[in-house]
């Protein structure tokens, strides 16, 4: 059958298999941080494979970490330095680039003052660069100005859950979902964005345990729900207020639990009171007979797991919605035990080490305030300087101030706001307003073509580092690869600007970073990489070298003592629909896309699953508009219009329409609202008002 | 010219071992952790008998994950063949074998399969007994190996080993470690008999199996055997499929790790001019594998995808062109499956209605 006398060679590339290296790392896309294995040969990435130890992901994978490896080599890649001259970004050296951005950096701050910059840190890269940067942030630049994504995605919880816990993490492990009785989901579209838990749930679903789903939209974890509760956009407190009420009202609640471990219980009890199922059905739409279900269902389980998403925490009322979320968790007696839980599930891959590295404008790492006297003690002294006393500004506050003119230079690292901020012509003129921006990244992103210098970073598999997952689980993350052409970890590039301020980190390497990590975090002090590496990572807090990780937090007691609950009451939308704009949009991610797209759409099998962004429209406002299934729509909000597909579907409920916010050509961050939490500075990126006509 | 030989104990193995890497690069399955990993080895370490399957199989040896086909440089282009070393799989289980003998009829012709495959020396090994997971005794691709193998490794509960020949370059093989095979004896052939009833005897019942894969051949498309009221009823529903649709997450990790599955895609990779065309594997699980460029789709809903593929895995009217069942029975799909519709699930889905 096989002669190959009969074959003729052309040009003859060697590839031998036994030059192929495995290279344990963890996944770069989500944080659910599943362990895979990364075949190198040649100084490339040929192909990624699932860890079947892995104690989370256990041989599974979703699509995206199949193709984890395909945006590393990708040629589009940047491999140099750029400098903006006569208006194009030129190639140019490092010690050119680097010159430039200490020039701005120094210009800026010797007439603005110290806060005239500010640091866009990145979920995507490793805690040892987030590290580095808010150490870069406040020893060397002496300003708290430094923030990430999380203010777009889960800063509502971290305030939220600290104000009633003392924590803002999943207070329990991923594999807790086998131990339940009863799953509340509530805004997360699990199955899609966090796969290998949402299969987890189905899984836990088809052995009996009930799963109950609270969303707008219908998702894929609806069509296997015992309970969809279809609440209207941004009614989720009355929802939650409803579900308390009736527990109450059947005493249904822990009362030993909330004698024991919580305080203001009465106080809750009162401001619920109006709450009741119909005036509750009235506001969300959701039968008053399926929320008692709910209730019970939740509430009378001996094991209730709560995870939610960012349908709960981008509203204006984000922090109020976790509060609500935290008081239903805490009057049940469903906060500190196996299987239990109240549980954020984190979007981006490291965006919970980002946090916890204090890469927040408030806080230095382990969540250790900027405002505590000691603290800031501490840390002036390990960076020998006195460190700036009074709390940065927040990403969109630095957006703002760039458009003030009180913010002059920003340096963004692995993040596309433009794509991915709300209001973008908002983002765009503010990143035009500034002296300076530097732009750290893999890609030329839309961000990046607003820069002045673009720095080539490296990528996940060209660096040595750890993630910390949304359980968080801190793992190691392995060069696998030389970096891309002249490409620089984010860590070694901050290294070089602090050096040439005349102030280094005094970082060598990823190692080193972390060993100071640790030595300044209490939450992560008894971790060194030889630690992570003999068991898959370790769970925080770990606060000495044996201690083992903490899977579940607040057992016995919360982190901050009785835990509090906190009256919250209905905050509407910022902008209901109206005559001008009838529809209401919210925003979704696609399974097969991640972030602003700047990686999976580079990697052909994903890029052809979606290759365009859409409208997803319900028949009855299809039919009124005239809409059928592919037709260019145009959308329009108060602060822009665009273009897109429409994808008539009864996924979306009528009167709402969704889009996904991944691509740059129909992006739906022209049209959403930068309204603010006033607590967290989480911009309402969940519901505006928009119109909708057939082209 | 089936021939045997009969090793006294295991470790009569390793000068084969020795042998075989003296001429080859020599890789075999070895424990990591609790699984294990196709390896390079040293054949100065000794052979591992009891590592588990390793989740990715041997397909990758000879339809890599990335293949490229032709280059350019400029205005040239030039095809690009693999030149592997000569090399061997050693310890390749029954189900990798049957998978290996599928895949061989499907590449059939094709230039780069054939010049990764031609440089290899297969050297299978025996399932004494059943592994978690594995059903391959009920799609008839194990226990023990009928053929595909260059040798083949059956070590007895007595320590001693026989080892089949099955081609001349495994009898190349055993006489350059001066190894003498001899013609099968009816002693050693009963021998080998009675290791396999008992590897056989090994597995667990599970009738479901039978039944499911009598339920998928009852809704055949050739629609004369289906249109007897008996096997209609008997059928697998629009329903039962519409049921497990939603449970595919079109994470493609089954097509990645099934030994017999061989759809690709081909992708360009271009950088200044020059480029490559890469062969890269695909699934058809993916909606975006067969959606047509009017927007047309054949196989437009999960539940649609999820049946077509079970139906090239499981149904018999493929035989006659790939030779066997599509499925060989790893149980690798149930492991990498996040929804749970591996192929062991899925047959018990079926079967147990």
């Amino acid at each position: 059958v096989l002669d190959v006398n009969q074959i003729t060679p052309g040009q003859v590339v060697v590839l031998t298999m036994e030059t192929m290296q495995a290279i344990e790392t963890t996944c770069p896309f989500c944080a659910v941080g599943c362990g895979m294995v990364l075949a190198v040969e040649n100084d490339e990435v040929r192909d990624v494979r699932p860890l079947r130890d892995h104690p989370v992901s256990r041989g599974q994978l979703c699509i995206k970490g199949w193709n984890a490896h395909r945006s590393l080599h990708h040629s589009a890649r940047l491999t140099t330095p750029l400098v903006r001259r006569g208006g194009r970004l030129e190639k140019v050296s490092w010690e050119i680039a680097l010159a430039a951005a200490v020039d701005a950096l120094r210009r800026v701050q010797a007439e603005g003052g110290a806060d005239a910059v500010g640091i866009i840190s990145s979920a995507r890269a490793t805690n040892e660069d987030n590290f580095a940067a808010m150490k870069f942030a406040r020893a060397v630049l002496g300003t708290n100005n430094i923030d990430h994504c999380a203010r777009v995605c889960h800063a509502p919880s971290v305030a939220g859950l600290g104000r009633t816990l003392g924590s803002g993490a999943m207070t329990n492990s991923i594999a807790d979902i086998d131990q339940a009785d009863c799953l509340l989901v509530v805004g997360s579209d699990t199955t899609e964005n966090h796969a290998i838990i949402g299969a987890r749930m189905l899984t836990a679903q088809a052995r009996g345990a009930r799963l109950i789903v609270i969303d707008p939209r219908c998702i894929r974890l609806t069509a296997h729900a015992d309970l969809h509760l279809q609440l209207r956009l941004g009614t989720d407190i009355p929802l939650i207020n409803g579900m308390i009420h009736a527990i109450f009202a059947h005493g249904w609640e822990n009362s030993t639990y909330l004698a024991e471990r919580c305080e203001h219980a009465d106080a809750l009890r009162a401001a619920v009171a109006d709450f009741t199922p119909e005036r509750v059905a009235a506001v969300t739409g959701v039968p008053a007979g399926d929320l008692v279900r709910a209730a019970e269902w939740y509430a009378t389980t001996p094991r209730a797991f709560l995870a939610y998403g960012l349908g709960v925490t981008q509203h204006v009322c984000g922090t109020e919605n976790v509060i609500a979320l935290s008081n239903l968790a805490l009057v049940t007696g469903h906060v500190g035990y196996d299987g239990a839980g109240i549980n954020p599930l984190r979007g981006q891959n490291n965006v919970q080490g980002a946090c916890d590295m204090g890469a927040l404008p408030d806080v230095y790492s382990g969540y250790q305030p900027v405002a505590d006297e000691r603290v800031r003690a501490k840390f002036s002294a390990a960076w020998g300087r006195t460190l700036p006393d009074h709390p940065g500004l927040t990403s969109l506050a630095m957006q703002r101030g760039a458009r003030d003119g009180t913010l002059r230079c920003m340096l963004i690292l692995g993040e596309d706001p433009v794509v991915t901020d709300p209001a973008q012509h908002d983002v765009e003129r503010a990143l035009q307003s500034l002296d300076t921006l530097i732009v750290v990244d893999l890609f030329l992103t839309d961000t990046a073509r607003c820069a002045d210098i673009v720095l080539p970073a490296a990528s996940f598999a060209e660096k040595d580092g750890t993630f910390t997952s949304t359980e968080r689980r801190v793992q190691r993350v392995r060069r696998a690869v030389t970096p891309a052409g002249q490409a620089r970890a984010d860590w070694e590039i901050l290294e070089g600007l602090a050096t040439r301020l005349g102030r280094s980190l005094g970082f060598t390497s990823a190692e080193a970073i972390f060993t100071e990590v640790a030595r300044l975090t209490p939450i992560y002090a008894g971790m060194t990489y030889a630690r992570l590496e003999s068991q898959f990572g370790l769970q925080w807090p770990c606060p000495h070298p044996g201690h083992p990780g903490t899977p579940v937090l607040h057992r016995g007691q919360c982190t901050r003592g009785r835990a509090r609950l906190i009256p919250v009451v209905d905050t509407p939308p910022a902008e209901l629909p109206d005559a001008d704009y009838p529809l209401q949009l919210t925003t979704f991610r696609l399974h097969f896309q991640y972030g602003c797209g700047s990686m999976t759409r580079r990697a052909p099998l994903l890029e052809r699953e979606n290759p365009r962004g859409m409208l997803w429209i319900n028949p009855s406002d299809a039919a009124a508009h005239a809409i059928t299934p592919g037709v260019a729509v145009r959308v329009r909000s108060r602060r822009g219009a665009l273009t897109t597909t429409a994808v008539i579907s009864t996924q979306v409920p009528p009167g709402v329409v969704a889009m996904p916010y991944h691509f740059r050509e129909t992006p739906s961050n022209l049209l959403t609202n930068n309204a603010l939490d006033p607590i967290s500075k989480m911009p309402e990126l969940k519901v505006c008002a928009v119109a909708v006509e057939r082209c | 010219m089936e021939r045997m030989v009969v090793l006294a104990n295991r470790h009569a193995v390793e000068p084969l071992r020795t042998a075989i890497a003296r001429e080859r690069a020599l890789f075999e399955v070895r424990r990591v952790g609790q699984s294990s990993e196709w390896c390079h080895a040293l054949a100065s370490e000794p052979f591992d008998w009891e590592a588990p399957l390793p989740l990715t199989g041997a397909k990758r040896f000879f339809f890599p994950p990335r293949e490229p086909l032709l280059s350019w440089h400029g205005d040239t282009a030039e095809e690009t063949l693999p030149d592997p070393r000569p090399f061997a799989l050693f310890g390749v289980r029954p189900c990798d074998l049957a998978g290996i003998s599928y895949q061989d009829r499907f590449f059939n012709g094709d230039l780069w399969y054939a010049r990764r495959r031609a440089r290899v020396l297969l050297v299978g090994i025996n399932c004494l007994r059943a592994c978690p997971g594995g059903f391959c005794r009920d799609v008839d691709a194990g226990p023990f190996a009928s053929g595909g193998f260059d040798l083949n490794l059956t070590p007895l509960s007595d320590g001693r080993v026989i080892v089949e020949c099955g081609t001349a370059a495994g009898h190349a093989a055993l006489q350059g470690a001066a190894i003498a095979a001899s013609e099968n004896d009816a002693a050693t052939t009963d021998t080998l008999a009675k290791a396999a009833a008992s590897a056989v005897a090994s597995f667990p019942d599970r009738p479901f199996i039978a039944r499911a894969l009598a339920r998928m051949n009852a809704s055949s498309v050739s629609g004369r055997r289906a249109s007897r009221p008996a096997t209609r009823d008997r059928r697998v529903s629009d329903a039962e499929w519409a049921a497990l649709g939603p449970s595919c997450f079109a994470c493609t990790g089954c097509t990645n790790v099934c030994p017999t599955c061989s759809c690709f895609t081909i992708v360009d990779e271009t950088r200044d001019g020059d480029g490559e065309r890469v062969r890269c594997w695909d699934s058809c699980l993916l909606e975006g594998f067969q959606r047509e460029a009017s927007g047309h789709h054949p196989a437009p809903r999960p539940a649609d995808r999820v049946r077509r593929f079970w139906y090239h895995k499981l149904s018999s009217d493929f035989v006659p062109a790939d030779g066997r069942l599509g499925c060989v029975g790893c149980g690798r799909c149930d492991v990498t499956c996040p929804g749970s519709i591996g192929a062991l699930r899925v047959l018990h889905t079926l079967g147990a209605a």
